[in-house]
């Protein structure tokens, strides 16, 4: 446990500079955003004068307002951590002194560079969705500093959150759904790494294997809700057991990624 | 240890970050409604729910409004478990339904009409069709399939027909008595110009043998070039229900413009509701006015209907035993309220209307037999008073629904 966490901290250290740029980033943008479209409102208010459109602000409409300058920053670190579920990996055998011969000849079990690295990932994802909370705090209290009292509306953090389209589908409402939908993704990340794992071991036939195990596992995840007549007139199965077949092939799915990819780091991969 | 402080921080950050985030989000949420008794017996209130919208600053949110408070479900609810679950909503709205897939799971699997259905003590029967080519007369033939499930035994028994009809048919309700499986049928000639027909096919239940076909002449007028007309069957409220009767309501619209072969513009000129008993095979005109947008449900043996006429409702409930018509104008004074909204529903015996008061939406139960106001109940903002003004000028309640 104590070598995971370890290794856990080493995925996060050689991340750090990145994630703290995408953070950064992500302030540039929505902050500039925020501000140079609260001062354009409050002057074409100002310009008006007494015709200006009476409603008041709020910084649900602030932040709807912004919606593709807060959208962009989103839209590439999902990109970059997309890539780095590759990256975590190729890294450590590129460069002129492999870093994989150390990691592999760790005295721990090979399974905890796995889970580490797949730690590693999930917790980029939730610090940036933190990042991205925080952030809104900070961008309220700028917009309550740049518009005048008189011309403010609170704004529900539910409104908030569905003012923008990429935050809603990012932070859903339902707690449920943010377990599902990014337990979902963790399972792809598995999935992933189990396919880098057959590429590393079988070399240029192992992109192949690597690519029709990914689709073996989309087809096996969705296949309940696809051809199992969910919502179709005539059908044979109830919702009820649809979803509980979803669920067995969504735990299979995971299971058999988490064991392939242990035996195939364990036994198979050489440097 | 020091030499991990920063992944510690960090990840204390991020799954902190996301827990704060949520408990906040479910403090700091949209305002909060509920309806408050006005008049009347406030457990009567339990069964309705107002649907509307919250106007927010920049977009609005659906919601529900009901006695225990209000749900923005389709934002907090939605997810994959829950979206899974409430597939086929057609069919799985209905409580009976529900009820009769939690009690014979095995027999209701891969039946989807919810027409089909009937149910008593002894039995449960489903029927079905299903229109197929026939190769061998090279025309089109409809099936019909009966299963009958044994409640005792658990036995199942099961029965094929044929009907020799090229036009589509619609199964619209299933009853059983003296032995016999009466089955209603909506026949719709694939020229839309054509009228409806109905029939009542008459099945055996212990040989699966057709005893009887029917034809309900009175409903099935001839159209000619100027009018069309179309039968509507109101069957039990409870689609599965053991019933003698079901209601038609028959009306005749008059063709005003014909464009092409099957299109056409038509109003609606004249309606008549009828009782039909499966028992004796005798139809007969109902003593009650029909009207626009008036809502009618058939609870066991008695029919009601209300309409909405200028600025009050008529109300009729019409026991189909006894023949005892009652009949009430209820006015939106009557139930406490300024103005009658647009939104009415028939069900356990009690009508619910969407009402206001000065702008302030408000529910309304109202007996069937006699007009009497059970319960009158409006929306009240949850929440600080300073604040209550400006959240109801945000509140619009337009619809309806009963709770099964």
């Amino acid at each position: 446990m104590n070598r995971y966490l370890k290794l856990v901290h080493m995925e996060i250290y050689r991340f750090r500079y990145i994630l703290g740029g995408l953070m950064a980033l992500t302030a540039v943008f929505q902050i500039s955003a925020l501000v140079s479209t609260l001062l354009r409102e409050l002057s074409r208010r100002e310009l008006l004068g007494e015709n200006a459109s009476g409603s008041p602000l709020s910084f649900a409409w602030a932040v709807a307002s912004t919606n593709f300058w807060f959208i962009i920053p989103m839209l590439i670190c999902i990109a970059v951590i997309a890539m780095y579920v590759f990256w975590i990996w190729y890294r450590d055998w590129v460069g002129r002194s492999s870093f994989i011969y150390r990691l592999l000849m760790l005295p721990t079990s090979r399974r905890h560079i796995y889970l580490a690295k797949g730690t590693a990932i999930l917790l980029f994802i939730l610090s940036l969705l933190s990042f991205q909370m925080v952030l809104l705090l900070v961008e309220n209290m700028i917009f309550n500093l740049i518009v005048p009292a008189e011309l403010r509306v609170e704004s529900f953090f539910a409104e908030i959150i569905q003012s923008n389209l990429a935050l809603k589908v990012l932070v859903p409402q339902s707690f449920e759904q943010f377990f599902y939908a990014y337990g979902l993704g963790m399972l792809a990340v598995f999935v992933i790494f189990t396919a880098i794992m057959l590429e590393r071991c079988y070399r240029g036939i192992g992109i192949l294997y690597g690519i029709l195990y990914v689709g073996a596992c989309v087809l096996v995840v969705t296949s309940p809700v696809l051809f199992l007549g969910l919502d179709e007139s005539i059908y044979y199965f109830y919702p009820g057991e649809i979803l509980a077949i979803a669920s067995a092939l969504c735990g299979i799915v995971l299971v058999i990624s988490l064991l392939l990819g242990f035996r195939l780091l364990g036994r198979k991969i050489t440097v | 240890m020091k030499r991990y402080l920063f992944s510690i921080v960090f990840a204390v950050f991020a799954v902190g970050g996301i827990a704060v985030s949520y408990i906040y989000s479910a403090i700091d949420h949209l305002p909060k409604y509920r309806l408050a008794a006005v008049q009347g017996n406030p457990e009567e209130g339990r069964a309705v729910e107002l649907l509307g919208s919250y106007y927010g600053s920049v977009y609005s949110y659906a919601l529900n409004v009901n006695e225990i408070g209000s749900s923005y479900s389709q934002y907090t609810q939605t997810n994959f478990r829950h979206n899974i679950l409430n597939t086929r909503p057609w069919f799985f709205r209905y409580s009976d339904i529900r009820q009769l897939v939690k009690e014979h799971r095995p027999f209701m699997r891969n039946r989807s009409n919810s027409n089909g259905f009937y149910s008593d003590e002894e039995r449960l029967i489903y029927a079905d069709t299903a229109r197929t080519y026939n190769e061998a007369s090279k025309s089109t033939i409809t099936i019909l399939s009966i299963s009958i499930l044994d409640k005792a035994t658990k036995q199942t028994r099961e029965y094929e027909l044929n009907i020799e009809e090229p036009h589509n048919i619609l199964l619209r309700d299933v009853q059983f008595t003296d032995d016999r499986i009466h089955l209603l049928m909506s026949v719709y000639p694939s020229d839309r110009m054509s009228s409806d027909s109905i029939y009542h096919y008459a099945v055996g239940l212990s040989d699966g043998e057709l005893k009887s076909v029917e034809k309900l002449e009175q409903l099935a007028l001839n159209s000619d070039d100027e009018h069309i007309y179309r039968a509507y069957a109101i069957a039990d409220s409870t689609s599965s229900a053991p019933n003698d009767f079901v209601i038609f309501l028959q009306y005749e619209e008059k063709i005003t413009s014909v464009n092409g072969v099957d299109s056409y513009r038509s109003e609606r000129i004249s309606e008549r509701f009828y009782a039909y008993s499966y028992r004796t095979g005798e139809l007969s005109a109902l003593p009650i006015k029909s009207g626009d947008r008036g809502v009618g449900s058939l609870d066991g043996n008695v029919f009601a209907y209300a309409v909405k006429q200028d600025e009050e409702i008529m109300l009729s409930s019409y026991d189909l035993n006894t023949g005892v018509l009652n009949e009430a104008a209820i006015t939106a004074s009557d139930m406490g309220a300024t103005e009658i909204g647009n939104s009415m529903s028939i069900a356990n015996n009690r009508l619910y209307v969407l009402i206001t008061k000065d702008r302030v939406p408000m529910a309304a139960v109202v007996d069937i037999h006699n007009g009497e106001l059970l319960y009158a109940g409006e929306a009240v903002y949850v929440g600080p008073d300073s604040e209550a003004e400006y959240r109801m000028g945000r509140l619009h309640l337009l619809n309806l629904k009963v709770k099964e």
